[in-house]
């Protein structure tokens, strides 16, 4: 369980590493985030990090089962 | 059908910044529309003037602009202007609030004290922009892809349809975002935040 | 020697847009691989189109 995790970790932080340098996002009260800010977050695993990690989880799942479509004409 | 709305815009970061940007392009539409919009912008952002506006205008719907928490909405520096204690202040009102997670215990409260509908966000509402637009944040299109399927909500709203049907048009806006990053004849990044674009679809809720 | 059932896989991946399928979906030994080259990967059936298509199993990914 443990590997997975640090798997699917591993894919958020090459993910949002791809994403260009000047990307800003700002999520609910935690402020904009830079790139970097994001990678930090991720790496240490913390309350934004999680949130990050969740965000793409949902989106996997998505893309799994066909939701990205939902509401499209 | 002329209403009534009150419309907060918070600025003092870059969230507030560019919600109250959208919320500009907004009432100034509604404004053409013939509607009565009452504005609190930046410091008139406060929990005093927002409960008097109410008062003493009774405005029909409100627009709610602002950071947030499962039980409260914020103004103008983090002030908040409403929570679940004052949430009978909404009596009567459709409100819509772009704000992180309200609908998940404001909005039911609202609802409890009499507010006609009440649509928001289960979960935090996630913006991305870029960094070179923060002088003209209009001119922001990735922004856009976020802030343009929200005024699609409350122009429903405008237009006299229930909170359901606003939500849904809300997320056929978020849908069509998708559909916009996804396009490969463009030249973009755009596609790296539908991850984000899916999440606000996913939690923009009528309670 | 028995193929790899990639089903799980390409009934994913054939039903992603484009760009999507050039993004990153998997981090292999260090190393990032877009859906499209995890498609090639597994396509040959190699040892490490194997180890991919495991660990995007267990990620729930597929």
């Amino acid at each position: 369980m443990a590997n997975v995790n640090s798997d699917f970790k591993r894919l958020v932080y090459a993910r949002i590493q791809a994403m260009p340098d000047g990307t800003n996002i700002s999520i609910g009260n935690s402020g904009t985030l830079s790139k970097t800010e994001m990678l930090e977050h991720v790496e240490a695993g913390d309350e934004i990090g999680q949130k990050m990690i969740e965000v793409e989880k949902a989106f996997f799942q998505a893309l799994k089962d066909g939701s990205l479509y939902d509401y499209a004409d | 059908m002329q209403t009534s709305i009150l419309v907060t815009c918070p600025d003092y970061d870059r969230m507030t910044r560019y919600l109250s940007a959208w919320a500009d392009k907004f009432t100034e539409q509604a404004k053409k529309r013939g509607h009565e919009v009452y504005e609190l912008k930046e410091k008139s952002a406060n929990k005093a003037k927002f409960h008097g506006m109410i008062k003493k205008n009774k405005p029909a719907i409100i627009f709610i602009n602002g950071h947030g928490d499962k039980d409260r909405v914020a103004g103008q520096d983090h002030e908040v202007i409403v929570d679940s204690k004052s949430a009978s202040i909404l009596k009567g009102t459709t409100v819509y609030a772009v704000s992180c997670k309200s609908a998940q215990i404001l909005g039911a409260q609202a609802i409890k004290a009499g507010a006609q509908g009440y649509i928001g966000y289960t979960e935090d509402f996630i913006l991305v922009s870029q960094p070179r637009k923060t002088a003209h944040p209009k001119d922001d299109k990735t922004a856009a892809l976020f802030l343009d399927p929200s005024n699609q909500v409350i122009a429903a709203v405008s237009k006299g349809h229930s909170a359901q049907e606003a939500v849904a048009k809300g997320r056929i806006g978020f849908a069509q975002s998708i559909s916009v990053a996804l396009n490969s004849d463009v030249q973009s990044d755009d596609d790296k935040y539908i991850p984000y674009l899916m999440w606000d679809r996913q939690f923009l809720s009528a309670c | 020697m028995k193929p790899m059932d990639i089903s799980s896989f390409l009934k994913v991946y054939a039903n992603l847009p484009s760009r999507l399928k050039d993004q990153i979906v998997v981090v292999i030994d260090d190393k990032p691989m877009t859906w499209n080259a995890v498609y090639l990967e597994l396509k040959e059936g190699s040892e490490l189109g194997k180890r991919i298509l495991k660990q995007l199993i267990e990620m729930e990914v597929i």
